[in-house]
């Protein structure tokens, strides 16, 4: 959108930094909900604990990202696209928090899954997690690069997640009904399906601060793919 | 007041002769309490500002407030493809604009970008100016205030202004606010010049700071109760818009702010029209921000519209600091 | 760069730069104070003559009297009268024209090439020799009006011809220096033009106004050689009654009296000028007053 830099140079230098922070932050996030995923499919506790530590290098960033936040509203008084761009880079971080959470929240259900038999829709979770930490990824790209349409496209693919959410919770549900003793290990992923559903409903809320920071419009009445209860 | 009625007034508006127009909206405004209502966020429908005959005083339920301001109100002054040349020099070219009472109308941009030339057309005081030339149509109330008919003396007293470096009369406090009033006529004998003096002290938050050295030399006092007191001068003579040039570009940050204040009370009473060249201030103080750059009016749009999300991506440059 | 430029600064070189500036000034002042010493030592010495001549011819007689062929007999009263009705007449036209014309050619006039030409034509006036206006006055209010020769009157309206382009000069740099954000305020309540100029611009600059008229009268009363002209040399034994009346002035009288043979005139001389620099103090005195208390209303 901005065709030339800020006659104060330090301004472009504070939110290409701000920028740079966000980015990191989704690199973290991604980063996180793979190794989660990973471990969850290998069983490995020891990859699950880490994860779980890193964990708290996306809250410090989180927490150093509103100190830049509003030291930059303080010191800068950004104004129209800038300030559109300052406040979405604070609801980023949180949001952006909260799927490190998630991939926590999976992390820790990884010792509990360890003695678990084969499990059939762990083979679609996997899948399930990539697409959702790349709407992730993709978004903040989009952040980065004010870019409103990739923020749009990010929102279609939201539609792709929760089919697949859909498409878990019924198999485990038939599974379970068909075995009860693997309630225990299908009700764990069961949260891990919904974990990483919320992931993507939080890269498309991500894509509607994107789309607003770009543009100064909301992104409307999006057709949202159904959030379903099935049954 | 329904539509129509706003609509159709234009005529008898300017028919009624000042003062009684600017007094009677005045009483009238007072009654409707207007000036409680604090509506940075909400832009309320014009109160009738115009004659005794509109008897109906509910303002339209409607919140409907349309980019274009125009719709369904009758704005207290209008600018029409308005174009200043200083002698060869085009200084403001085709710019049209609303002025609406009750409503602080905010004109920024950048340095020779002709917002002062175009605040001074609207009571004329590039008339002053030699080679100065005005082309395009300026109304108030719907009345061209370039009409041979209309008198500049009189449009000056109903469209006030209050300049960028304060300057008070070097007489008495008493006299700075007194002189108004004077040589217009508008009180009878002392006690009701007295208080008019009162009335527009108080009105321009300065009544308690000098309520006991009227006699002193307004000049005496610091900048920023030199600035209130023009206001308050300004105000004597019950005009129907102050125009404010610059007005706090000579002030510290807390003579600004009281300025300011001053500038929130008053809006409601007048149509408040102000040139700065601080856009936060613009941004503090006006429902309105028109943009000019190089004698254009680039954007005219909501305040709030026009600092979180300008149409224009020049007035986006400008605003965040990426001009030039 | 920096560390180059700090040492400079403390160098010899800069101490020997420094110090050569210091002497300039000192030097300066020097010349400064030589110049004013020179003048003063004129002042001086001339009313040191003056009064070592001309006490001795300060008598009630002299001041009451007129003039007289008999040294003894002479006094200065008629002349001093002269010059008080002279004075009056110029200032009491030079003045209101002198300032009208100034606000006209400063406030209202179009700037075009007749207000330059006006321009120039009074700037010219001003540094025409005074004798040319003595000339001009024996033509118009001698020979074509026909006004009493020798009385104040044309004398004062000779004067106030020669007077007038230094109050316009003077008056119109007085209104020029008035802040245009005062006349800016005064419009911007609604006053018109004429208000403008009469509440706050005249007010404002009267004192400069009142600077040059000083300055104007001071020239007026000092001066000879148009009264010459307009015959105020002629012997008048009687103080004028009126400005119709022939009279003559100070300093006529002292170039009378300096002409003279008879050795009693040169005291006489000399104590007519001791009354006349009074005379101009006096006025110079009254004036300044006025000015002040103009320029202390606020």
């Amino acid at each position: 959108m901005a065709t030339q830099g800020h006659t104060l140079k330090a301004f472009d230098e504070d939110l290409d930094r701000l920028r740079a922070l966000i980015s990191e932050m989704g690199g973290l996030a991604e980063h996180a909900i793979g190794e989660a995923m990973r471990c969850l499919v290998d069983r490995d506790v020891d990859g699950a604990h880490r994860v779980i530590e890193d964990d708290k290098k996306l809250d410090a960033l989180e927490i150093e990202t509103e100190k830049r936040v509003v030291q930059l509203i303080a010191l800068r008084a950004p104004m129209a696209g800038d300030l559109r761009d300052v406040v979405a880079a604070l609801k980023i971080s949180g949001v952006v928090e909260r799927i490190g959470d998630y991939a926590k929240n999976i992390s820790k259900r990884v010792a509990v899954l360890e003695d678990a038999g084969k499990i059939e829709p762990l083979s679609l979770l996997p899948e399930m997690a990539r697409i959702a930490s790349q709407m992730v990824h993709e978004v903040l790209n989009a952040f980065v690069n004010r870019d409103a349409e990739a923020a749009l496209r990010v929102c279609e693919r939201d539609k792709a997640v929760d089919d697949f959410y859909d498409s878990i919770f019924r198999t485990l549900l038939t599974h379970m009904m068909e075995d009860t003793h693997s309630i225990r290990h299908a009700t764990h992923l069961l949260f891990v399906a919904k974990n990483l559903e919320r992931v993507g409903d939080h890269a498309t809320n991500i894509a509607e601060m994107v789309y607003y920071a770009a543009t100064g419009r909301h992104m409307g009445e999006r057709v949202k793919g159904a959030d379903s209860v099935a049954a | 007041m329904t539509m129509t009625q706003e609509k159709q007034p234009i005529t008898t508006n300017s028919a009624v002769p000042f003062p009684s127009t600017a007094i009677a909206a005045d009483a009238a405004r007072d009654d409707a309490g207007i000036a409680k209502e604090d509506a940075a966020w909400t832009d309320r429908p014009e109160p009738a500002a115009g004659p005794a005959p509109i008897t109906v005083e509910t303002p339209s339920p409607e919140p409907q407030d349309t980019a274009e301001p125009a719709a369904g109100r009758t704005p207290k002054m209008r600018a029409d493809r308005v174009s200043v040349f200083y002698g060869d020099k085009q200084a403001l070219k085709d710019v049209s604009i609303e002025v609406h009472d009750d409503r602080v109308t905010a004109f920024i941009g950048p340095s020779g970008c002709g917002k002062s030339t175009f605040l001074r057309c609207l009571n004329r005081m590039n008339d002053t100016i030699a080679g100065a030339r005005v082309a395009g149509q300026i109304e108030l109330d719907g009345h061209d205030i370039n009409a041979p008919d209309m008198d500049v003396v009189q449009l000056r007293a109903r469209v006030g202004m209050v300049f960028q470096k304060p300057n008070p009369f070097p007489k008495s406090i008493y006299e700075n606010v007194a002189y108004g009033p004077r040589i217009h006529g508008l009180a009878q004998g002392k006690s009701e010049l007295d208080g008019i003096v009162e009335k527009s002290l108080r009105r321009a938050g300065l009544w308690d700071e000098v309520k006991d050295r009227l006699q002193e030399s307004g000049t005496a006092l610091s900048g920023g109760q030199q600035q209130r007191l023009c206001i308050a001068r300004a105000i004597a003579v019950d005009p129907e818009v102050i125009l404010m040039d610059e007005p706090c570009s000579a002030l510290d940050p807390i003579a600004t702010a009281k300025i300011e204040e001053l500038i929130h009370e008053l809006r409601g009473r007048y149509a408040i029209a102000i040139v700065t060249h601080n856009m936060q201030q613009a941004a503090r103080v006006s429902q309105r921000t028109a943009f000019f750059h190089l004698g254009e009016l680039i954007e005219y749009n909501r305040t709030s519209d026009i600092f979180t999300n300008p149409r224009e991506q020049r007035t986006q440059d400008y605003i965040t600091g990426r001009y030039g | 760069m920096n560390s180059v430029a700090l040492t400079r600064w403390s160098g010899e070189d800069a101490q020997r730069r420094v110090a050569k500036r210091y002497a300039a000034e000192r030097r300066f002042k020097l010349l400064g104070l030589l110049a004013v010493g020179i003048s003063v030592a004129f002042l001086v010495f001339l009313l040191a003559t003056m009064l070592v001549r001309g006490v001795g011819g300060l008598s009630a007689t002299f001041l009451a009297g007129s003039d007289s062929t008999d040294p003894a007999m002479a006094g200065v009263w008629g002349a001093l009268k002269g010059s008080f009705l002279t004075i009056l007449v110029t200032i009491g036209l030079a003045f209101p024209v002198g300032v009208l014309s100034a606000v006209y050619l400063e406030e209202f006039a179009p700037r075009n090439r007749w207000t330059d030409l006006i321009e120039v034509s009074i700037n010219n006036l001003a540094a025409v020799p005074s004798i040319i206006f003595g000339l001009l006055g024996l033509a118009v209010f001698l020979n074509v009006l026909h006004l009493p020769r020798s009385a104040p009157l044309v004398g004062g309206l000779t004067l106030a011809l020669m007077t007038m382009p230094v109050i316009v000069i003077a008056g119109r740099n007085a209104i020029k220096s008035v802040p245009p954000s005062i006349r800016d305020a005064a419009l911007g309540v609604g006053a018109s033009k004429m208000q403008v100029v009469f509440h706050h611009v005249l007010p404002l600059a009267l004192p400069g106004i009142l600077t040059g008229t000083i300055i104007g009268m001071a020239r007026a009363l000092g001066e000879t050689a148009p009264l010459l002209m307009i015959g105020m040399r002629a012997f008048i034994a009687a103080p004028p009654q009126g400005i119709s009346d022939p009279a003559t002035v100070l300093p006529v009288q002292i170039f009378l009296w300096s002409d003279e043979v008879s050795r009693g005139f040169v005291e006489k001389t000399s104590a007519a000028i001791i009354v006349l620099l009074v005379f101009m103090l006096l006025m110079n005195g009254l004036a300044i007053y006025l000015r002040n208390r103009f320029e202390r209303r606020w």
